[in-house]
């Protein structure tokens, strides 16, 4: 008998009845999944289709299109095809002999005809009265109750000592409780006492406790007064989600974004997650578009959050007088019509010829090997922005290079960088990085070294500012510095000395000409 | 069997047992009142008789041998207790307000709750502390609270709760016969109330809920004073045809677990009411047991009516608003009905 | 007050039994095979033996943590004491209790205690028993100089003194609670003195001399039983080792407690006062016997059965 299962009249919400089954969508004989709409069923309020609870196939329509049934009537006999239909027909005998004597099947013919039901009384349930005349020795099969015999038997007035629930059972499935051992205090008998003699008897006793729900409940309650962000509730609304559904595990308490989409995604089970497809209420429009990150971004990420996270940053800043220098490029530029060097391509030979004056700073950190490696020539990564991210090329033995050379070769990579024609031997390496947000009138920041560089400086933009010169206040034009540096390989003192030497090629570049 | 006051019904078990048992004496501050006073002394007179009466009348029936007013030294107090329990008598403290239980409770939790485990089963300590729980009496911060889950979460003492005059005569007869260390709370605003109680003794078996309503909708699990407003909302819900279940469990230690669980599994909502604590509290043992061994029987999220996680306060608006009302139960049951 | 020689051998049996069970205890907790807090009793003898020879098994005694000596003061079996501080199954609690928590009902030990102050309250709660049911018997609490100064303590005083309680409270000071000299945390530095505040009588002896404290014993335990009330005895004494096994004993230089050993070790004491009324050799047989037993008592302990996991849910209900 166990491997026959039985479907029932399902109970949809708190007012439900009885059902009319309109419409079946599979046959006897046919085998369905647990989950696959099997019969449609119509309430007072509507019509919804039955999931199937189990796999299994179909045998045996009880409740015959058009029938009305009580909640819990069983409408189908299942079992796979190795239950003879002999079995069956005995399961259905079975189920039919302890209802009295009104067969099902009548029933529901004669409902079939009448557009207006009323609620029919033949249920599947066992009434005492109907059980006490005869000395039956059957076993009463009700649902997935199955009562052995010598259980039979419920007595008005048991003095015995049951809990509530368990009275209820016992009268409803028709048990003897003076032969149910109570394990409770004081002997009392609990349903779990009852469950455990009914099988120990060879009978069957569903473990109701056990079974997950087969839909999550629905609010309808009023969620007005729940806490949600603003996002949540308006999603919510387009969505049709009661706030009430929902977990509240926003700040505050408070039912966010996630809270409402998990829901969505509960009730809207689909195999890659994605946001409701058209045919669902439109989602809010949110006001951002994602872009996807693509590999270059996904490395700038990646090294930069390491740099950031593992090096101790520390920081170093000095402003420079750039008159000098703004004096000898204009004398250059207006000598020497074939070059156009940019106070940034001087920068560059100044701090090249600083990083010669300095080695100290000159410096990789060779983790691995637990060294530092100081460089002999100044090979110097400029940073450049490309679009969606920034590449760092290398102007090599800036300090051996003439400034008109300086300022070809920086012209080139940047122009190639822009491209994407740089080779990996152009941008990977470098002894020192400078990054230039001068153009955008920044006037100081602090950049995140290049590992395994051991500084980067950050050049801000070209400002008269107001200077003390000789007790006088004059204007100049002033560039600020900052130099972020590694601690484990340049200290204060040594970053201090380099930016130190700097500023002295800065504000006099007949030094570096030289 | 006639109506008694929870006052009386509680006096009648103690009255019973110490006729029936020369072992039960009853020891606390003015549990008597009135040693050591002239007017009360030369005339023989009952005194105070418990803070709110419940003892009165006892000595002049058992003398003050029997009927033991002490310093207010809950401390002493309550470790003599625990003492002559061990070694022969069965008495039943009055700890007066339970909210003392703060300047006694090593004589309770690190002494009488462990003799029997830490001496290996070869003591025992059969007493009973009763004392007044409840806010609702415009007492303030240090004279309202319930802390029965904190009694409940130690080991070797048992925790009574009662409700109803029936309940507080039975449990308490149960309570002074057991072998066990108990702690009776009694509810201050339920002194009062009447109910049906037996002239003659009986007990109830600890651990075992009482159903108060009994409905298929939704189940309400509470305790003590909020027990009746369970009821006023279970009453109400039935004229719109909403059928709740109402389950006192009576004593939390031991805890009627299968009584709970069976009616969770029968109505699949439910609203726990419980006086005790916002936090760690009583309801929130039983939601856990209810999550841990009915979720399957869930249709809605469990929800909770405490107070909040504040002190007592004295203004009676306010006291008001902290105390669990009927109107919160109301709002929660429908809440987890769904409608 | 004269004692039959029986009643003097019976004395020093039950103090040599107190020491070879502290000095085996301090050896072996050496061996990592005791676990929790030891608290030895040694250099105390007198006190719980010179009070205990008093009682009988209807009186009920409360202790302390450093309970072993009231224990065996009292009659409780060694063997079954030895196997409880090794945890095992055939302790007298099972296994359950250990060092701090020994006890022994059907001897009148009503436990030593873990929580210092923790004994008065209850030791008035057996003598309330006691009265009530006119059995005869008395409570006696055993609290350190630390106790006495516990709220718990003077609660359970008072109380004695208001409902007029045949209890006596016995004060072992020995200089020390935990690592805190008496004469600092005893702020009166008198504890018998505060009786008197209570109104209750006191008297302060000699802790390390067993006939001091038998006699002031005697007396207050007397007065109890004919129902004149409670009443105080501070013995005040030495404990050979520090506050607890593993203690680095700070509190007293090297010399202080060879000093102490050499001339306030009761047991010294007690054999200089009964020269000419026993002999050497009966006495020398008594320390044999004591070597014998608690070398037996160890033995066992140590291959006695652990407590099943079982064991872990039982006895915290008579029923649940």
């Amino acid at each position: 008998m166990s491997n026959i299962q039985t479907l029932e009249v399902p109970k949809w919400g708190l007012s439900m009845q009885e059902g009319k089954i309109t419409q079946w969508t599979i046959k006897e004989g046919d085998s369905f999944k647990k989950g696959q709409e099997i019969c449609v069923i119509e309430t007072t309020k509507i019509a919804n289709s039955l999931e199937a609870p189990f796999d299994g196939t179909l045998r045996r329509i009880i409740g015959k299109n058009g029938s009305v049934l009580e909640v819990g009537a069983i409408i189908g006999v299942c079992a796979d095809t190795s239950v003879s239909d002999q079995k069956i027909e005995q399961f259905i005998q079975s189920l039919s002999s302890n209802k009295g004597s009104e067969p099902q099947e009548q029933k529901t013919e004669a409902k079939a005809t009448e557009p207006q039901q009323t609620k029919s009384p033949s249920t599947p349930t066992v009434t005492t009265s109907k059980l006490d005349t005869p000395t039956s020795t059957k076993p009463i099969v009700n649902d997935n109750f199955l009562i052995p015999s010598d259980l039979q038997g419920y007595q008005e007035n048991s003095n015995l000592f049951a809990t509530p629930h368990a009275i209820n059972m016992a009268q409803k499935h028709n048990v003897n409780l003076d032969k149910i051992h109570g394990s409770g205090p004081q002997q009392r008998v609990s349903i779990n006492d009852i469950q455990k003699a009914v099988i120990a008897a060879g009978g069957q006793w569903p473990d109701v406790k056990n079974q997950p729900a087969k839909t999550p409940a629905k609010s309808t309650a009023d969620d007005s007064h729940i806490l949600a962000t603003p996002l949540a509730r308006r999603m919510a609304e387009e969505w049709n989600i009661n706030l009430n559904d929902c977990r509240a595990s926003g700040s505050r308490g408070r039912v966010c974004k996630e809270d409402v989409e998990a829901v969505y995604y509960r009730n809207h089970p689909v195999s890659s997650p994605s946001l409701p497809a058209a045919t669902q209420p439109e989602p809010t429009k949110l006001d951002f578009t994602a872009i996807p990150m693509d590999g270059m971004r996904k490395t700038i990420a990646e090294r930069l959050q390491a740099a950031k996270s593992e090096i101790p940053h520390f920081y170093l800043t000095i402003d420079v007088d750039v008159s000098a220098l703004q004096e000898l490029r204009t004398d250059i530029n207006s000598k020497l019509p074939s070059v156009k060097i940019s106070i940034n391509d001087m920068f560059l030979k100044a701090i090249a010829s600083a990083l010669i004056a300095v080695p100290e700073v000159n410096v990789q950190y060779d983790v691995e090997n637990q060294q530092i490696l100081q460089f002999d020539q100044a090979d110097i990564s400029v940073a450049v922005a490309i679009p969606n991210g920034l590449i760092t090329p290398i102007v090599k033995a800036a300090n051996k290079r003439a400034l008109s050379d300086i300022s070809t070769t920086m012209r080139d990579l940047a122009t190639r960088a822009k491209t994407g024609k740089l080779s990996p031997d152009e941008f990977q390496g470098g002894s020192f990085c400078i990054s230039n947000l001068g153009m955008f009138g920044i006037k100081q920041f602090e950049a995140i070294i290049n590992p395994p560089q051991g500084a980067i400086l950050a050049l801000g933009t070209v400002e008269k500012r107001a200077v003390v010169r000789d007790d006088v206040i004059t204007i100049r034009p002033m560039v600020t510095l900052s130099m972020s540096c590694d601690h484990r390989v340049i200290d204060g003192a040594t970053g201090a000395k380099f930016l130190a030497s700097l500023k002295e090629f800065v504000e006099n570049p007949m030094a570096f000409l030289a | 069997m006639s109506k008694k006051s929870y006052r009386n019904a509680i006096k009648e078990a103690i009255e019973f047992e110490m006729r029936r048992d020369p072992t039960v004496v009853v020891i606390g501050e003015d549990v008597r009142g009135g040693h050591g006073a002239k007017n009360t002394e030369e005339n023989k007179l009952e005194g105070f008789g418990g803070v709110l009466g419940v003892t009165k009348g006892l000595w002049t029936e058992f003398g003050s041998e029997r009927v033991i007013d002490t310093p207010i030294t809950e401390s002493a107090i309550i470790g003599m207790t625990a003492g002559a329990a061990a070694t022969g008598l069965r008495p039943i403290a009055d700890l007066m307000f339970m909210d003392f239980y703060g300047v006694c409770y090593d004589m309770l939790y690190n002494q009488a709750a462990k003799f029997r485990y830490m001496f290996g089963g070869k003591a025992k300590a059969p007493m009973v502390v009763r004392g007044m729980i409840g806010a609702g009496f415009s007492a303030a911060a240090q004279h309202s609270q319930s802390p029965y889950h904190i009694f409940a979460s130690t080991p070797g003492l048992k925790v009574v709760v009662p409700s109803s005059p029936y309940d507080a005569k039975g449990l308490l007869t149960q309570s002074i016969r057991d072998d066990d260390p108990v702690v009776f709370c009694e509810h201050k605003l339920l002194y009062d109330i009447t109910g049906e109680v037996p002239d003659d003794d009986y007990t109830i078996p600890f651990g075992v809920a009482n159903y108060t309503r009994q409905g298929t909708d939704v189940t309400i699990i509470a305790l003590s004073l909020m027990v009746h407003r369970a009821n006023e909302v279970a009453d109400k819900l039935a004229n719109e045809g909403i059928s709740v279940e109402v389950v006192d469990p009576r004593t939390i230690s031991p805890l009627d677990e299968e009584g709970i669980l069976e009616s969770v599994a029968s109505t699949g909502r439910v609203v726990i009411v419980d006086e005790s604590a916002a936090r760690c509290g009583f309801a929130h043992d039983v939601a856990a047991l209810i999550a841990q061994k009915g979720f399957y029987s869930l249709k809605a999220p469990i929800e909770l009516v405490t107070p909040p996680h504040t002190p007592v306060p004295f203004s009676n608006v306010l006291e008001q608003a902290w105390l669990p009302s009927a109107e919160r139960i109301e709002i929660a049951v429908r809440k987890v009905l769904e409608v | 007050m004269k004692l039959t020689e029986n009643q003097l051998l019976d004395a020093y049996k039950h103090m040599r039994d107190i020491r070879e069970f502290e000095e085996r205890l301090h050896d072996e907790n050496t061996t990592g095979d005791i676990s929790g807090f030891i608290h030895l009793y040694s250099g105390e003898e007198a006190v719980a033996v010179g009070v205990c020879e008093n009682l009988t098994d209807k009186d009920y005694i409360t202790s302390t943590h450093r309970g072993h000596g009231h224990c065996i003061a009292k009659g409780c079996d060694i063997h079954a004491m030895m196997a409880e501080i090794f945890g095992k199954d055939e302790g007298l609690c099972r296994g359950k209790g250990g060092s701090m928590h020994i006890a022994d009902l059907d001897k009148g030990m009503l436990g030593a205690n873990g929580i210092v102050g923790g004994g008065p309250p209850l030791a008035i709660g057996a003598a309330l028993t006691a009265k009530t049911l006119k059995t005869g018997g008395i409570g006696l609490s055993f609290t350190g100089d630390g106790g006495s100064s516990h709220g718990l303590t003077f609660e359970a005083m008072n109380m004695a003194v208001v409902l007029q309680l045949p209890v006596i409270f016995i004060f072992e000071n020995n200089g020390f609670g935990e690592g805190t000299g008496c004469d600092y945390a005893v702020g009166s530095k008198d504890i018998a003195g505060r009786a008197a505040g209570f109104g209750m009588p006191a008297e302060k002896v000699d802790g390390t001399d067993f006939f001091a404290v038998y006699e002031a014993a005697h007396k207050a335990i007397e007065r109890a039983r004919e129902g004149k009330g409670p009443s105080v005895i501070e013995a005040t004494t030495n404990r050979f080792y520090s506050h607890f096994e593993g203690d680095p004993g700070l509190v007293r230089s090297k010399e202080e407690i060879e000093y102490i050993r050499e001339h306030k070790d009761p047991l010294k004491i007690f054999r200089q006062k009964v020269k000419g009324q026993v002999s050497d050799e009966k006495l020398d047989q008594i320390d044999k016997d004591s070597k014998a037993l608690v070398d037996d008592a160890v033995k066992k302990a140590r291959a006695a059965k652990n407590p099943e996991v079982s064991q872990l849910y039982t006895d915290v209900y008579v029923s649940y």
